[in-house]
C-alpha cells in the first residue's frame, strides 16, 4: 500500500518536472533562432549564467529581503491570530471588525505604499508595513471559520466536563484550526516575499526589489530574470519548509486522510 | 394480565423506600416561546440503568443537556445525592452519540481529558488512564491516534473517557446507535457487564425500543410537551436475564405497551 503510494507520487512529480523540461527546451529553442530578440526574452542559458555571475549580490539583497519578509510575516500571522481569537470570542467584535478587515483588503497594496514610504521613510518600517497589510488578513479569515465551524457537541461534550472558554479553545478550536491555519501561512509566506519586493521596489538601498528597478533601468533583462527565478524559488523552499512543519507538528494528519479516503471508498 | 396497572403499583413500591441519587424535580424548557419540557419529574436510583424514549422533538436531548449543566432550565431543579446541581457543568458523565475523540490526541491523551480538564497534570491524567486501558479491553491501542481506531473500539475509548468523569451518574446519548448491528451487540453487553462492576447509574436517550426493553431497569417515555405527561414501564430483571428474552411474549408484551404510550 505504502509503496503504491510512494510510486504514485514519484510518477505525479515526473509528469510536472516533464513538462517543466518541456517548456525549458521551447524557450531555448525560441531565443536561439531569435524568434523573439535576446534582449528583450534571454534564454534560460544566459539567465543561467547571469544568476551564477551575479550570485554573491543575490545572496547580499536577497537576505534584505528576506529579512523584511520574515519580519512582517511573523508580525502578520501575530496580528491575524490574535485578531481572529478576540473576534471568534466576542461576536459584537467580530462584526463591528468585520467590515474594516474586508476593506482593507480592497485597498490595492501598490497604491498606498508610496504613501506608506512617505509617512514612514526609506527605512525598513514601510516595508513591514505593506507584508503585515497583506498578509494577517488570509490568517485571521482561516483560522476565524475553522473557530467557528468547531462540532457544537464537542464543545457541549467539553463544557460537561466542566471545561473553561480556554480549555475549549486549547482542546477543540485551536487544533481543529490548524490545518487551515497552515493553508493560510502557505498563501501569506508567499506574499509576504512578493510584498517586500513590491515595498523595495519604491524606496530603499538593498533588497532584491531594488536590484531589480535597478537591472530593468540599465536593461539588463537576463539578470532581471534571474531574480524573477530567485524570488520564485524562495517562495518554493517557504512552502516546503512549511510543509515540514506541518507534517512534524500535525502527526495525526495522515490517519485522518486514510480514514476519509477509506470512508470514500465504502460509499 | 393488564401491565399498566401491575406497572403502577410495581412502580409505587419501588420507589418507596429508596432516596435517588439522581432527581429530576419540576423541570421546564422553553426556546423561543414554544415549550420543549413541561415540570418533568424524573428519579434515577443506585445502579439502574433508564432509557429514555420519545418522538424526535421530545426534548431528551434539551434534558441531557439540562442535567449536564450546559442550559440552564426555565424552571425546576436537579439534585445529585441530595445536593443541588443545577446549571452546573462537570458533575455527570456525558456521552454523546458520537464517539467525540478528539483527532489530535491519542487514545490515552483522548480518555484522560476529563482529569485534564479538572486540572490535573499530563502525567498523572495518563498515569491514571492507562491503569484501567486494559479493563476496557484496549490494550495496544493507546498510542493509537482516533483515525486508527475502528467504530467499536473508538465508542470503548469514548466509554473509558466518560468513566473517567468520576461521575457516579452516566447520561449517554444514543451511544450505540453510530455502530453496526454486530458490533453493537456486543458494545452493549459489554457495557451492561461494565457498568455493575463500576457501580454506575445511567440515563440513556435511543430510539430502539428493543434496545431499550433490553438492556434497561426501567423505559421512561418522553411525551410530546403538549401533553405533559410520562410513562414509565419496569422490566423485570429476572426476565431480562433469560437468554431467551427477546422471543417471549413478555417482551412483546413491553413493547406493545411502550408502543402505545408512545402513539398516544
Amino acid at each position: 500500500m505504502k509503496q503504491l503510494f510512494n510510486n504514485k507520487r514519484i510518477s505525479e512529480r515526473f509528469y510536472g518536472i516533464s513538462l517543466v523540461a518541456v517548456l525549458l527546451i521551447v524557450w531555448q529553442v525560441v531565443s536561439d533562432i531569435e524568434l523573439v530578440p535576446s534582449f528583450m526574452l534571454p534564454s534560460p542559458v544566459t539567465v543561467v549564467k547571469a544568476f551564477v555571475k551575479d550570485f554573491p549580490v543575490l545572496m547580499d539583497n536577497l537576505s534584505i529581503t528576506l529579512i523584511a519578509g520574515l519580519l512582517g510575516l511573523t508580525f502578520g500571522v501575530i496580528a491575524g491570530f490574535c485578531l481572529a481569537v478576540l473576534m471568534d470570542y466576542r461576536t459584537g467584535l467580530c462584526k463591528a471588525i468585520y467590515p474594516i478587515l474586508i476593506f482593507s483588503q480592497t485597498v490595492p497594496t501598490v497604491a498606498i505604499a508610496p504613501l506608506l514610504v512617505l509617512w514612514m521613510g526609506y527605512g525598513l518600517a514601510p516595508k513591514i508595513t505593506v507584508i503585515f497589510l497583506v498578509t494577517f488578513f488570509p490568517v485571521t479569515v482561516n483560522l476565524l471559520e475553522s473557530f467557528q465551524a468547531a462540532d457544537p457537541d464537542q464543545i457541549s461534550l467539553l463544557q460537561a466536563m466542566g471545561a473553561t472558554k480556554f480549555q475549549i479553545f486549547y482542546y477543540v478550536k485551536w487544533p481543529g484550526a490548524l490545518d487551515s491555519f497552515f493553508a493560510a501561512l502557505k498563501v501569506s509566506a508567499s506574499y509576504s516575499i512578493v510584498g517586500a519586493v513590491i515595498a523595495e521596489w519604491l524606496g530603499g538601498s538593498k533588497g532584491l526589489g531594488v536590484y531589480m528597478t535597478q537591472v530593468r533601468k540599465s536593461f539588463a533583462y537576463d539578470k532581471m530574470f534571474a531574480v524573477i527565478f530567485l524570488i520564485s524559488a524562495l517562495s518554493l523552499v517557504l512552502l516546503f519548509g512549511l510543509n515540514i512543519i506541518q507534517n512534524k507538528v500535525m502527526p495525526w494528519k495522515k490517519f485522518q486522510l486514510e480514514e476519509d479516503t477509506n470512508n470514500e471508498k465504502k460509499s | 394480565m393488564n401491565i399498566y396497572r401491575e406497572n403502577k403499583i410495581l412502580m409505587d413500591r419501588y420507589q418507596s423506600d429508596k432516596i435517588p441519587i439522581l432527581e429530576i424535580k419540576g423541570i421546564s424548557k422553553a426556546f423561543d416561546g414554544k415549550p420543549i419540557l413541561r415540570d418533568l419529574n424524573l428519579k434515577l436510583f443506585q445502579g439502574e440503568i433508564i432509557s429514555l424514549l420519545g418522538t424526535s422533538g421530545s426534548g431528551k436531548t434539551t434534558l441531557f443537556n439540562i442535567v449536564a449543566g450546559i442550559l440552564k432550565p426555565d424552571q425546576g431543579v436537579i439534585f445529585l445525592k441530595g445536593e443541588e446541581i443545577t446549571g452546573e457543568t462537570g458533575h455527570l458523565a456525558y456521552m454523546l452519540q458520537k464517539d467525540l475523540l478528539l483527532p489530535h490526541l491519542t487514545i490515552l491523551d483522548n480518555v484522560g481529558l476529563p482529569l485534564r480538564i479538572r486540572g490535573k497534570s499530563k502525567t498523572e491524567s495518563r498515569a491514571e488512564a492507562l491503569q484501567l486501558i486494559p479493563k476496557f479491553g484496549l490494550t495496544g491501542y493507546e498510542k493509537l491516534y482516533p483515525g486508527q481506531l475502528s467504530g467499536g473500539m473508538a465508542q470503548r475509548a469514548a466509554f473509558l473517557r466518560t468513566y473517567l468523569f468520576h461521575s457516579e451518574v452516566a447520561l449517554l446519548d444514543e451511544p450505540f446507535s453510530a455502530l453496526d448491528a454486530l458490533t453493537k451487540d456486543k458494545v452493549q453487553a459489554w457495557y451492561i457487564e461494565m457498568m455493575q462492576e463500576l457501580e454506575l447509574s445511567t440515563i440513556f436517550i435511543t430510539h430502539d425500543i428493543d434496545e431499550a426493553i433490553r438492556l434497561s431497569d426501567r423505559v421512561v417515555i418522553l411525551q410530546p410537551q403538549t401533553q405533559n405527561i410520562q410513562q414509565q414501564i419496569i422490566i423485570d430483571l429476572q426476565l431480562r436475564k433469560q437468554k431467551d428474552f427477546t422471543l417471549r411474549t413478555e417482551f412483546l408484551e413491553y413493547k406493545k405497551q411502550i408502543l402505545k404510550y408512545l402513539t398516544v
